[in-house]
């Protein structure tokens, strides 16, 4: 995309009012705020010591519109390097590639637009959203390399919606969210947001982590029931409006990630969750909470069916290759990686591999 | 036989005794033996097979992971007690790179063995889903039990468990 292209898409946004495609009745069940709101988000990434040829990729934003969120643009430079924007075939995952040749400091930017809006879901009244494609359905019903839907997590899932009808998918999904948060937590000391090997997870009773885990667990234990559910990777990109300092994040973002989930509920299409969210208030808000606290349980409440769009989603994306990368696939695209004639690099060692990633509000 | 069952009652203590303490017991592992040819630190290949005629203890472990390093000084007493015996403590560290082992190794004074398994390959293969896990290799070569999570490896149950793989019968190869 080039630079002017880019500026046209922003100067829509920044007329704030309707973007164009998005009709403001077409959730008309849904209680959030129709306001959007505009980002820029700035990612630098620098390889310090470089071993021969470097590669980097970066994740933009979604690639399709959700009711939540619109991409404006997304804009980049490399140093001596080339780079270009490229989709994954199955998850339409946005990904920037840079190239840089040995000899070459391998430095590059991307400068993404996008717009959100709060999201809920009113559970009490029929939305008629669109029906989604079979095929989308069937992918995020399946197991991935670290998502079976067998095994201890179909006996997990099993338990956990035992009594329930088979084909209420509502109140399974419910089931599933609210063992999460009784039986999770927050563990401080995971890396980053965690690995997400929910296996490994269930197997050996080590139900902490952080979202990459929690949510990840929730969207393993909605696909052994046949649910379609998906992570949806991320990164926060504003302070909280709702008063929980635990649940935002603005300026610098480098550490900021987030992961979310979503089921999806026919009538409704797709539902967003966030039981990682409310363990973190748990933990972290105001020094830690107790579980009855007003505040965990408000949150326990509004993260079943809404999201505060204080967040950037880049993508849904499992078992992603890389593209031009000579290594297996990645658990999942929501940090900056890259990789030299060495190997790949660790995304959470900033010695060697630097991101910096800072967040404004435009509009 | 009558060692192998003194064994089993050992671990199904260690079970007992880790429940009532909110640690991970040991487990048997029940999957054939994944194999380990991995660099050191030096750039050497090293292969868990060579290792055959004695125990070995192999951790896996990062300089991130709190447990971890809280865990290291452990195997070192476990390897200087056992000197002269045949047992061998082999670190692998999970994703990371010299220059960030290195410094580490030397700011902490540890001085075990590090396999480097910078792509996490290793770790796949063994099912190292969480961080610390300890693999105890027998004398065949064969892995006989594992845990997650970090022991003082040079005291009670850790040790007991240890000890018994050593007196089952491995001999120092030559």
């Amino acid at each position: 995309m080039d630079r002017r292209d880019f500026l046209r898409m922003t100067g829509a946004a920044s007329a704030g009012l309707a973007l164009p495609g998005m009709s403001s009745t077409a959730f008309a069940q849904e209680r959030a705020p129709d306001r959007w709101r505009v980002f820029e988000v700035t990612t630098q990434v620098e390889v310090i010591k470089p071993k021969g040829a470097t590669r980097v990729w970066l994740p933009t934003p979604l690639t399709r519109d959700a009711r939540y969120e619109k991409s404006l643009g997304n804009e980049w430079s490399a140093n001596g390097g080339n780079i270009g924007l490229s989709e994954d075939p199955r998850f339409k995952a946005g990904i920037v590639t840079a190239s840089f040749a040995d000899g070459v400091r391998p430095e590059l930017t991307l400068v993404s637009r996008f717009a959100t809006r709060d999201v809920a879901v009113d559970f009490s009244k029929r939305a008629d959203a669109p029906a989604e494609d079979p095929a989308v359905l069937r992918r995020y019903t399946e197991a991935t390399d670290l998502l079976p839907t067998d095994g201890v997590v179909k006996d997990t899932s099993s338990e956990i919606v035992r009594g329930i009808r088979a084909d209420d998918h509502l109140e399974k999904a419910r089931a599933i969210y609210e063992w999460i948060v009784d039986n999770t937590y927050r563990d401080a000391k995971t890396r980053g947001c965690g690995t997400g090997d929910i296996k490994f997870m269930l197997e050996n009773h080590a139900l902490g982590g952080k979202c990459a885990d929690l949510n990840a667990l929730f969207v393993a234990l909605a696909r052994a029931e046949g649910i379609a559910a998906r992570d949806v990777y991320g990164i926060r990109v504003a302070k909280s409006a709702l008063g929980y300092k635990s649940l935002g994040k603005d300026g610098d973002i480098t550490k900021a990630q987030h992961c979310r989930a979503e089921f999806y509920l026919s009538g409704y299409g797709w539902v967003p969750v966030d039981p990682a969210d409310v363990r973190k208030v748990i933990l972290e808000e105001d020094g830690g909470k107790k579980e009855d606290d007003p505040m965990v349980l408000a949150a326990r409440k509004r993260l079943f069916g809404s999201w505060e769009m204080n967040w950037l989603a880049y993508n849904y994306a499992h078992d992603l290759s890389l593209p031009g990368s000579r290594r297996g696939k990645i658990g999942f695209l929501m940090y900056p990686q890259s990789e030299t004639d060495e190997g790949r690099l660790d995304s959470l060692d900033p010695e060697n591999f630097k991101y910096t990633i800072t967040s404004k509000e435009i509009v | 036989m009558r060692t192998n069952r003194w064994i089993a009652a050992a671990v199904a203590f260690a079970a007992v005794a880790a429940f009532a303490s909110n640690e991970a017991p040991f487990k048997t592992w029940t999957k054939p033996t994944p194999a380990l040819v991995l660099p050191d630190l030096s750039g050497r290949t090293v292969d868990l097979r060579d290792y055959r005629g004695k125990v070995v203890v192999l951790n896996f472990w990062a300089t991130w992971c709190e447990p971890c390093r809280d865990e290291m000084p452990s195997l070192q007493r476990l390897r200087a007690r056992m000197t002269g015996k045949p047992l061998e403590v082999l670190t692998v560290n999970y994703g990371e790179f010299p220059q960030r082992i290195e410094p580490f190794m030397k700011r902490e004074n540890i001085e075990l063995p590090v396999l480097l398994d910078t792509q996490k390959d290793a770790a796949r293969e063994w099912n190292a889903g969480g961080l610390p896990i300890t693999f105890l290799v027998d004398a065949k070569g064969s892995v006989r039990y594992w845990v997650y999570g970090e022991r003082d490896w040079s005291q009670g149950e850790p040790l007991r468990l240890v000890e018994s793989l050593v007196n089952e019968g491995g001999h120092a190869r030559r």
